[in-house]
């Protein structure tokens, strides 16, 4: 057992509003910079949707991720044989055009153009040759536009699903969406980190976070070819990639990662998880229908005595064990088994899981008659003659889950491999969620409906509640359990920190300019 | 007494005219020997140059002097007979001899005069029939390209001269192209040239490692193959067939690419999109 410690992150999608403030938090510290400006460390998509940058799901287009070939994972558009001989070319990196051309507004012109006969205005200029442009894609270009041919109908994930059951998933009563927040998942087998020619990707030994070194950084943008979740960008002007830091500054002082901190559905849980590293190899090489609960399995019980003694053997230190009996990802992952991570067909065992949502199927819709209610109404109003109900009645235990407006089939590509079981159980289990709290808000269900519902989803009345709260009424302090940093003991183990005394701190051994 | 005054005194002259022709001829033999004789000869035919007995009949004095010091401005200034000449021996530039005095050349003229070393000895009617060669060609090639190095630290000759033989490399272009260099000069001609060091770039080069006689034979022996072997060689001139062939080579390359990145990523994939929206800008 070689155990370590990875900061890991949950996101409810449940509890997503899509109103973008995590990027806009995001790009305010990091990505306001000239060559990042197209960058979106966090985005926010509408799902379906193609997403940022278009259709990045797709690796018959991007090459992304890793492959199995003849039971050797190898990585699909990188590595040594490919990656050489394509290192001057490197084909399948995306182009500006599949993200957006940044643009800004030439707001000045509101204000200071001479008199004329026409009202100024501000026209949009790209941020990248500063020549006037007509603006066409932005980085959320997709929002809320399930059902148009352009961006839902072109999801990825639609590609297993009969032309009969689009249809169906796009018709106008049924039509629902969700959103899908995406940051960097600081996978446990990354790509970018196995892709890179210079080995300037590392993931960091005490948390996991995954790190591009921009000293080392020769701008192959392998990387930006490999990461199948397109999390890895490449900076135009200072010509070194960058990605998602995880906030780390932010989180060695014990601060949660801004988009989490600012996140207004509270959808984002940060904390420890104490992981295996000797079953990494076994479970990437395992096959698609198992590869979910292999990946879980490297997840380890912190109260596990072994776990403890061998996490202590391996210098994890007791603070972050601690962190990590109070992670509620743990919680979610583990405990509650109610959190899948993003396309593990990738293989690259990422590190962030996502609660998929119950919203797009709890209600059906009915035929029902509609008449006698419209005869109420008044006259001056108008006239309702559907004869549909969007119904969330709870008649049926699962009736509803069977006849969903929104196909299994699809959520099953997004966050399960395609095991459409593996999506239905965590719908149970957070349908008997409500029906519990109902009970006990409401009291409208009979006790032993709920307790029936309870017992078939498989939980007991106490997870119930302790979902209920870390997913309702969790406090900061629940949603991010961000253990001390103990960043000095890990630079000691790499330095001898006496050489940079008196100097500019840890980790910076060049001195810095000052002054003018 | 009258009269023996004179006559004492033409003799006293006539002797001293004597002793000055002698001297003079002395100075013009030591001359001779060290700078025209690697071309020329005096009475025994032609040899790179030619045959200099009578050349005092031939031409004036002044023509002469001005004419060793430098062959080509007389050609260039409308000479007939120097330009004949010139061509008459294959075009072999003939070396300015610019550090000759007026009368270290008028010394030489006398030498001549007298006959040189005399016209004793058989007279080479055509010495284009080359003396036997003792030298080996092998070798010879290996000192021409460096392979083995001159005995007395030369350089090597294919640094300024070039051969189109087989298998060589082509050599410098400082200097003439050696191929035909035998049917210019006949074997002791070349022989002549490397002894003699008449020209001025290759007396600078060879001044202080002159070749050692075996190795003048191997080289010349070597030449000698050049020569004979020149028709059936290869041209070493090209013309356009490098463009020709360079441009078709690229052609044929990015054919090639194209067809193994076939399945590249070719553009956005939001090509469709941008394509059908209005554009303002163009």
């Amino acid at each position: 057992m070689d155990v370590r410690s990875q900061i890991s992150m949950v996101f409810h999608l449940d509890k997503c509003i899509g109103c973008h403030t995590c990027s806009i938090a995001c790009k305010n510290i990091w990505t306001d910079r000239k060559g990042a400006e197209y960058m979106w460390w966090n985005n926010v998509e509408t799902k379906p949707g193609t997403g940022y940058p278009t259709k990045w799901e797709d690796q018959s287009i991007y090459k992304g991720g890793w492959q199995k070939d003849n039971g050797k994972v190898t990585l699909k558009g990188a590595g040594k044989r490919r990656g050489l001989t394509n290192i001057f070319y490197n084909p399948n990196l995306p182009v500006i055009d599949d993200y957006y051309e940044p643009f800004t507004f030439k707001y000045l012109d509101l204000i200071e153009a001479p008199e004329g006969n026409d009202q100024p205005t501000a026209r949009p200029v790209s941020l990248i040759t500063g020549e006037p442009i007509d603006i066409k894609m932005g980085p959320n270009w997709d929002d809320d536009l399930s059902g148009t041919p352009d961006y839902a109908r072109n999801d990825p994930n639609l590609k297993n699903l009969s032309a009969a059951e689009q249809e169906v998933m796009f018709q106008l009563e049924r039509m629902a969406f969700f959103y899908l927040p995406r940051i960097c998942n600081h996978c446990l087998n990354p790509a970018c980190v196995a892709s890179c020619p210079s080995g300037a990707i590392y993931k960091r030994g005490e948390d996991g976070v995954v790190l591009i070194n921009q000293e080392v950084c020769r701008a192959w943008r392998m990387c930006v070819t490999a990461c199948p979740y397109k999390k890895s960008y490449y900076n135009w002007h200072t010509g070194k990639s960058e990605k998602c830091i995880l906030c780390f500054p932010r989180i060695e002082a014990g601060l949660a990662p801004a988009c989490m901190h600012s996140c207004v559905g509270r959808i984002r849980y940060l904390g420890v998880l104490l992981y295996d590293a000797s079953k990494i190899e076994a479970a990437i090489n395992d096959d698609t229908d198992s590869l979910i609960d292999r990946h879980l399995d490297i997840i380890l019980d912190p109260f596990d005595p072994k776990v403890i003694r061998a996490a202590k053997m391996n210098g994890v230190a007791d603070s972050t064990i601690h962190a990590a009996q109070f992670s509620p990802v743990y919680k979610y992952v583990k405990q509650w088994k109610l959190a899948l991570p993003l396309h593990a067909e990738f293989r690259t065992l990422p590190m962030l899981f996502y609660v998929p949502p119950l919203l797009p199927v709890m209600a059906t819709v009915k035929q029902v008659d509609n008449s006698a209610q419209s005869e109420k109404m008044n006259p001056i109003a108008k006239y309702w003659d559907d004869n549909w109900l969007y119904d969330t009645s709870t008649k049926d235990l699962w009736g509803t889950l069977d006849q969903v407006r929104f196909p299994l089939k699809y959520l099953a590509s997004l966050l399960s491999a395609g095991d459409e079981e593996l999506i239905k159980d965590k719908w149970k289990k957070l349908m008997a969620v409500r029906i519990h709290r109902r009970r006990v808000t409401v009291g409208d269900i009979s006790n032993e409906k709920a307790d029936e519902v309870l017992q078939e989803a498989g939980i007991t009345a106490e997870m119930a509640d302790g979902i209920f709260y870390l997913t309702a009424l969790a406090k900061f302090e629940d949603r991010f359990v961000i253990p001390p940093a103990h960043r000095e003991q890990a630079i000691e183990m790499m330095d001898f920190t006496g050489d940079t005394k008196g100097e500019v701190g840890f980790g910076i051994k060049s001195k810095l300019r000052r002054g003018l | 007494m009258k009269i023996r005054y004179p006559s004492f005194f033409s003799f006293i002259v006539l002797v001293q005219l004597a002793f000055s022709t002698i001297s003079s001829q002395q100075k013009g033999e030591a001359d001779f020997k060290q700078i025209c004789s690697v071309c020329h000869s005096i009475g025994k035919g032609r040899l790179i140059g030619p045959d200099l007995a009578k050349v005092d009949q031939r031409h004036t004095e002044e023509w002469i002097i001005k004419f060793v010091h430098s062959s080509q401005t007389v050609i260039k200034k409308g000479d007939a007979y120097a330009d004949s000449l010139f061509k008459a021996y294959n075009q072999v530039l003939m070396p300015d001899q610019a550090s000759l005095t007026d009368n270290q050349i008028r010394d030489i003229i006398a030498y001549i005069k007298i006959g040189g070393p005399g016209t004793t000895g058989p007279v080479t009617a055509n010495l284009k029939t080359d003396s036997a060669i003792v030298g080996d060609s092998q070798k010879g090639k290996d000192l021409f390209i460096g392979n083995i190095r001159f005995a007395n630290g030369g350089p090597t000759c294919n640094s300024c001269h070039n051969v189109n033989h087989q298998g060589m490399i082509t050599g410098g272009a400082l200097a003439k192209d050696l191929t035909k260099a035998v049917s210019r000069l006949t074997v002791d001609g070349v022989k002549g040239v490397i002894s003699g060091l008449p020209f001025p770039q290759m007396k600078q080069s060879y001044a202080k490692g002159p070749l050692t006689p075996q190795e003048i034979d191997d080289i010349a022996a070597f030449l000698k193959d050049v020569d004979t072997s020149a028709a059936s060689q290869l041209s070493s001139n090209v013309g356009n067939s490098m463009i020709i062939g360079g441009a078709l080579g690229i052609i044929i390359l990015l054919i090639l690419f194209s067809i193994f990145w076939i399945n590249r990523k070719q553009r956005t994939v939001n090509y469709d999109i941008y394509e059908r929206q209005i554009k303002s800008f163009h």
